[in-house]
């Protein structure tokens, strides 16, 4: 049997993760839940570090300044990245690059060498991360086509700004940088990814970013582990199941479209 | 949080339960069958929501029980719209607990 002073010192370490100012009344309710705990009191204990970084992180979301939670601001933001990238490969004076661009065998070279980074760092991508985006099974509620379609283009969009980006640095960088060209690489695997991770985030409906999102279950017992997370669109579209670890029955991310009835007439201010 | 506010499946659940008399995380837990790392994070979230208001015991009621104050939560006016909305979006919540006479009183 373990001691209880082990529970207590369990629920100390977790409790150095919540912020100082709500450290002790956090670190005093779960001692009273603690107190009535008679079995499973270790697994009890555990859960108290998500709840610990629960606390964390939603601090620092709200002390964030710029979000792209909105699909304006997100392309907003890829198109700034965009352009600055590209006057800081172009715009810039004495950059001997303008020649270089300039001769039609060279712009071949490097258009046939940017294909197969491009191919080369798809091919990493596919094999470090699965690029399903998850199943959106049609139901009644589900928009009709037109709608759906705008996921997709938003993808598209989003892909289209952010595969110049690293092209841009790398010319940038090339006259003083000679292994510019792995910044390619890197950064279309790197961006590629969180397009992906992204674009499983928002909602297929109006494309924010989903929120509340609930840890389901405790897997195996482990400190931060769970079964996966259910998340929600603020204005009503629709929830989301994306599971932690692939299952027999749920091995993608699932999407329920829910009645539009229960759609809010205005955005929605809670976020986990 | 606005009284439409959106709430996930186990967070409807977890306010489904405190309207029904669970007053305390713990016996959330017990009743929900949810582990303590889903049934915190999501009060706390109810709360920060304004969906639940949560209160400490007095430590002389706790003192004279002899057992540490526990922190009561309580469902809010605009709890109570967002738990209707959820029933609705969720028909069989509402079978999920019997109401609890004393968190009712």
């Amino acid at each position: 049997m373990i001691p209880r002073a082990l529970h207590i010192a369990i629920l100390r370490n977790a409790a150095l993760l919540v912020p100082d100012a709500e450290r002790a009344e956090w670190l005093a309710e779960w001692k009273a839940e603690l107190w009535y705990v008679e079995r499973g009191a270790t697994t009890f204990c555990i859960g108290s570090f998500r709840d610990a970084l629960w606390l964390r992180c939603s601090n620092l979301s709200a002390r964030r300044t710029f979000s792209v939670e909105s699909p304006l601001r997100c392309m907003l933001l890829l198109a700034t990245l965009a352009l600055l990238s590209s006057l800081f490969a172009f715009g810039l004076p004495s950059r001997k690059l303008f020649a270089f661009a300039c001769s039609p065998p060279a712009i071949e070279h490097f258009a046939f060498g940017c294909f197969w980074l491009y191919l080369e760092s798809l091919l990493v991508l596919l094999t470090l991360n699965p690029l399903a985006l998850g199943a959106y099974a049609e139901n009644r509620s589900a928009p009709p086509l037109a709608v759906r379609l705008r996921r997709w283009l938003f993808l598209a969009f989003k892909i289209f700004l952010l595969a110049p980006i690293p092209v841009f640095v790398c010319i940038a960088l090339l006259p003083i940088f000679p292994p510019a060209p792995w910044i390619v690489v890197f950064g279309w695997i790197l961006g590629f990814r969180w397009v992906v991770a992204d674009q499983r985030l928002r909602c297929p409906v109006c494309l924010h970013l989903l929120s509340n999102s609930t840890p389901v279950g405790s897997a195996a017992q482990l400190v931060h582990g769970s079964y996966g997370a259910e998340l929600i669109c603020a204005r009503g579209h629709g929830s989301l199941y994306a599971p932690n670890i692939p299952t027999s029955w749920c091995s993608s991310q699932r999407w329920q479209y829910l009645e539009p009835s229960s759609a809010s007439p205005r955005p929605q201010t809670c976020r986990s | 949080m606005p009284s439409q506010a959106k709430l996930s499946h186990t967070a409807a659940v977890i306010l489904q339960a405190i309207d029904a008399g669970r007053v305390y995380g713990f016996s959330v837990m017990e009743e929900t069958g949810l582990p303590s790392g889903t049934v915190y994070p999501t009060l706390r979230r109810l709360e920060r929501g304004g969906l639940i208001r949560s209160q400490w015991e007095s430590q002389t009621v706790a003192d004279a029980d002899q057992r540490p104050a526990r922190k009561y939560y309580r469902i809010t006016h605009s709890g109570k719209l967002t738990l209707a909305a959820s029933q609705k979006r969720y028909p069989l919540l509402v079978r999920l607990f019997p109401v609890h006479a004393e968190g009712k009183a």
